[in-house]
């Protein structure tokens, strides 16, 4: 675990408050996770989880405002007490992202070419090796007609397409790990299938790192070897994707499957977690999912729990080894979480 | 045989195309029928035209050609005359996928449910505020909610006012596109319940625009899947999810997550 | 419908946060702004309560006197105090530009919301329209009408309403183009309500802050605008106490050697338009977020 290729500790970030006389807010308590190299790791969550900010946090990707305190270290070196040039480096060769919207962060008056060689010639690559080296980067990803689409301009392709031309210049300079953010919560379910088979087929082929960011479980735990469920910024469960979607351990991770609608049974009523998901700052005393969970009792409100090992994996619930995994998993009548 | 509540037929629009591209065809030919008090899905991805249809059917946009129906009689759905839109509303109303923008920022919940109860040309017996007092408990909000503005609702609660004020009229038909797309997992069930619950309570027709094959499955009794502009295949919802007669709402199906399922690549090139 | 939803949803979820009152949240430079603007507005209002002297009284034997305790900004040519000339100088060289504002914004609403809202033909006549005032620079608006009704400060507001009406109308198309693609316009439409009832109801009232920094930026300009009329001799006509005339006057008495009240009535304009200015640059970012 040591040698792990990144090692976040005790992450927490906080944002300025807007309110009157108050301070700053929690976004993000207390985070820790580690992905190994070559490994992917999903993480899911709804709103107010403080998946995101999690992963920007990686590559110290704050905006104005944002302050965070723990560690990030990457490959042995401490993300947060990089100078900046080290910190240059970090986001230009080792690690990458990609987000929800390809479109927002794309040129839109520059061709799709010159934006996927940028990178290569900036560290020195002469643009006709760089053209080359997009070109099959591009078949890589399915464009076939690679030179055709670096003639164009963004607005020209499809949310798809766009999408894998942005996987395409994430690797294109052989990162060690890739951040990606929601990155087919906007494609059609079809593309998504293509873009993760994708990201599937480099990851296997680069030994490539991924931490994959969504808030669609059953997602993250077909693709990736591991599977951590955040509420109200912090961590609540993590494991093996396979023990997740068998065996959760935490209620949370267990409403959330249990409360989606099936392709092929249909409920008279889906088991629902009542109210609605919260931020870090909106929490109270305790387990911030207690107020919803219907397995909590008074000792719940009391305690924050802390991450403890479970067979497998961790899980933060005081009632871990009393329910001892046994939670329902999928479609079992039409009961309240 | 009784008429239909809603019959769709040979239905097509053809947005022209800018300076140098072609027409686009967004809707191709195509027909259906919504029976009082069925739920009726359109499936499809982007580009299928499903939400042209559904904006065609609430006259946001007007049909090339075809006609819509209801109950036997042939709805002018291009008008743009108030009187005529209102007699519409009276029938058909439409929840979007957008919780966020929905609803006038501006507004209370009174007075946005006070507007679309205004519609309603019933002599009422109760006092509007005790009429938008019931609204609000039938979509599961409290009282106090409409003293709010949108801005202090969370998103599953704005869009349980979007689904009181399609239903503050008692229309025939509501049409839903998307409308639980953009709510957080655990909300999307509170609200699929909520719609269930009022469809059997007061016998509303659906019409669920969706990309979402589960989210259909546990709401629509028929459903229509649609791809560029065509419908490639209909029938009970049950008959086209798991005994699919075409090879594209296969592929659909088989590209949803679920436990045990892995990413594929097609041999297709990407459009 | 029958009763009480059995999917409930009654979390208290009021977001947004207490927040500071709005005079802390604006901004140490908007808020000096704000001040100086209410000193100058309210003295112009209030000054016959205010002024010491009567600003149109001459007494030639205390002309082009420097400041001094009797009369703190000195005095002009003709011996009448330069603070109450300031003063009630604001009248017209404030009020007179707020008429235009008011004028050409209504006036811009007006054609803006018309022509985003039908679009098609209407849009392109309003546009083609506003596309031909706007290469018309204001002044020339202001010097034809002076042409024709002849000099004084009705004709250049009538002018210069002419000349800023295409500002706020191409401001006001654009955000209500952008108001108008939103879903709850779409609702309203359906609902069956009026065209201009969706305008008045929904989509102008949403895009207020958007008008309102439109015409306090434009403020400033109508001040100068005015300002420069007067000075030309084709505004206020004299004796009316203006700033505009007052630098006029001020730099006769400058030559002869009595600098005070062109540099009172210059520091005055630049004063007033720089504190709208700042006004309306905050406003708009506000908006812009």
């Amino acid at each position: 675990m040591t040698d792990a290729l990144l090692q976040v500790s005790d992450l927490t970030i906080t944002v300025p408050a807007g309110e009157y006389g108050a301070d700053r807010r929690p976004v993000v308590s207390g985070v820790n996770l580690q992905i190994g190299a070559g490994e992917a790791l999903g993480l899911v969550g709804e709103s107010g989880s403080g998946k995101s900010m999690t992963a920007r946090a990686v590559m110290r990707l704050f905006a104005p405002g944002v302050q965070a305190t723990g560690t990030v270290v990457f490959d042995g070196c401490e993300v947060f007490a990089m100078e900046d040039d080290q910190l240059r480096l970090l986001r230009a060769h080792r690690i990458a992202m990609i987000f929800q919207d390809p479109r927002a962060h794309i040129n839109p008056v520059r061709t799709v070419g010159a934006f996927l060689i940028e990178g290569l010639c900036a560290s020195g690559v002469s643009t006709r090796d760089a053209e080359r080296r997009v070109t099959s980067l591009l078949a890589e990803v399915g464009i076939s007609d690679g030179s055709r689409r670096m003639a164009q301009l963004p607005h020209e392709l499809s949310g798809g397409l766009l999408q894998r031309v942005m996987i395409a210049s994430a690797v294109a300079m052989d990162p060690d790990l890739l951040l990606a953010d929601e990155p087919t919560t906007a494609l059609d379910v079809t593309t998504q299938s293509e873009v993760m088979a994708i990201l599937a087929q480099l990851r296997t082929e680069r030994g490539l790192a991924l931490l994959f960011i969504t808030h669609d479980l059953e997602l993250a735990a077909a693709t990736c070897d591991s599977t951590a469920v955040m509420y109200a910024g912090s961590i609540v469960e993590r494991q093996s994707s396979r023990q997740l979607l068998t065996h959760p351990y935490h209620p949370y991770s267990s409403g959330l499957m249990v409360s989606r609608p099936d392709l092929d049974v249909v409920r008279q009523r889906l088991p629902v977690i009542e109210g609605q998901p919260i931020a870090a700052f909106e929490a109270g005393e305790g387990c911030a999912f207690a107020p919803r969970c219907g397995y909590s009792q008074p000792a719940c409100l009391a305690t924050t729990p802390a991450l403890v090992a479970v067979q497998g994996g961790e899980v933060a619930c005081h009632r871990a080894s009393e329910l001892q995994g046994q939670l329902p998993t999928a479609m079992e009548g039409g009961g309240d979480v | 045989m009784s008429e239909p509540l809603l019959k769709v037929d040979d239905l097509r629009k053809v947005f022209p195309g800018r300076r140098g591209h072609d027409d686009v065809v967004a809707v191709d030919g195509v027909s259906f029928e919504l029976a009082p008090g069925e739920s009726l899905a359109i499936v499809g991805e982007s580009g299928s035209g499903k939400t042209t249809i559904a904006r065609m059917l609430v006259g946001l946009e007007r049909p090339t050609s075809g006609s819509i129906a209801m109950g036997g009689a042939i709805l002018d759905v291009s008008s743009r005359r108030a009187k005529d839109r209102r007699a519409r509303a009276r029938r058909l109303q439409m929840v979007f996928q957008d919780p966020y923008s929905s609803l006038d920022r501006l507004q209370t919940v009174e007075q946005i449910l006070s507007d679309a109860l205004s519609l309603a040309p019933d002599a009422v017996r109760e006092s509007r505020a005790e009429q938008v007092r019931i609204l609000l408990t039938s979509v599961g909000l409290h009282e106090r909610h409409s003293r709010m503005r949108p801005g202090g609702l969370s998103g599953g609660q704005r869009q349980r006012v979007a689904i009181a004020r399609a239903l503050a009229v008692k229309p025939d038909v509501v049409v839903l596109d998307e409308a639980v797309a953009a709510l957080d997992v655990s909300i999307q069930a509170q609200v699929l319940n909520l719609l269930k619950e009022i469809r059997e309570t007061t016998g509303t027709a659906y019409l669920f625009i969706s990309h979402d094959l589960a989210v259909v499955n546990q709401v629509s009794d028929r459903c229509v899947v649609m791809r560029q502009g065509r419908v490639v295949e209909q029938g009970t919802t049950a008959e086209v999810l798991h005994h699919p007669q075409d090879s594209y709402t296969q592929q659909l199906r088989d590209a949803v997550p679920r436990p045990g399922w892995s990413p594929t690549r097609s041999a297709e090139a990407p459009r | 419908m029958s009763g009480v939803a059995t999917s409930m949803d009654h979390s208290p979820s009021e977001r947004s946060p207490r927040r500071a009152p709005w005079w802390r949240r604006v901004g140490i430079a908007p808020l000096c702004a704000i001040v100086i603007l209410a000193v100058m507005i309210l003295a112009a209002v209030f000054a016959p309560l205010v002024a010491p002297y009567n600003p149109n009284t001459p007494d030639l034997l205390a002309a082009l006197q420097g400041p001094s305790a009797a009369h703190p900004l000195g005095t002009d040519a003709l011996g009448r105090d330069t603070l109450s000339r300031l003063i009630y100088g604001g009248r017209t060289t404030l009020l007179g530009p707020i008429v235009v504002i008011l004028l050409s914004t209504v006036l811009g609403l007006l054609l803006g919301v018309a022509a985003a809202w039908r679009g098609g033909s209407i849009d392109t006549v309003i546009s083609r329209i506003v596309d031909v005032l706007f290469s018309i620079p204001g002044i020339v608006f202001a010097l034809v009408t002076v042409a024709i009704l002849g000099a004084g400060l009705g004709s250049v507001v009538i002018g210069l309403t002419i000349a800023y009406t295409p500002y706020a109308a191409r401001v006001i198309r654009g955000g209500a183009l952008r108001e108008r693609r939103m879903p709850y316009i779409s609702a309203a439409w359906i609902q069956g309500r009026s065209g201009s009832t969706i305008a008045r109801r929904h989509l102008v009232p949403n895009i207020r802050p958007l008008i309102l920094a439109q015409a306090v930026a434009a403020l400033g300009f109508a001040v100068i605008d005015l300002a420069s009329m007067s000075f030309l001799g084709l505004g206020v006509q004299p004796p009316t106490p203006d700033w505009g005339l007052m630098v006029k006057s001020g730099l006769d008495s400058a030559v002869r050697g009595q600098p005070t009240e062109v540099i009172v009535a210059s520091v005055a304009i630049a004063l007033f338009v720089g504190a709208v200015t700042v006004l309306g640059d905050r406003l708009s970012t506000g908006v812009n977020k």
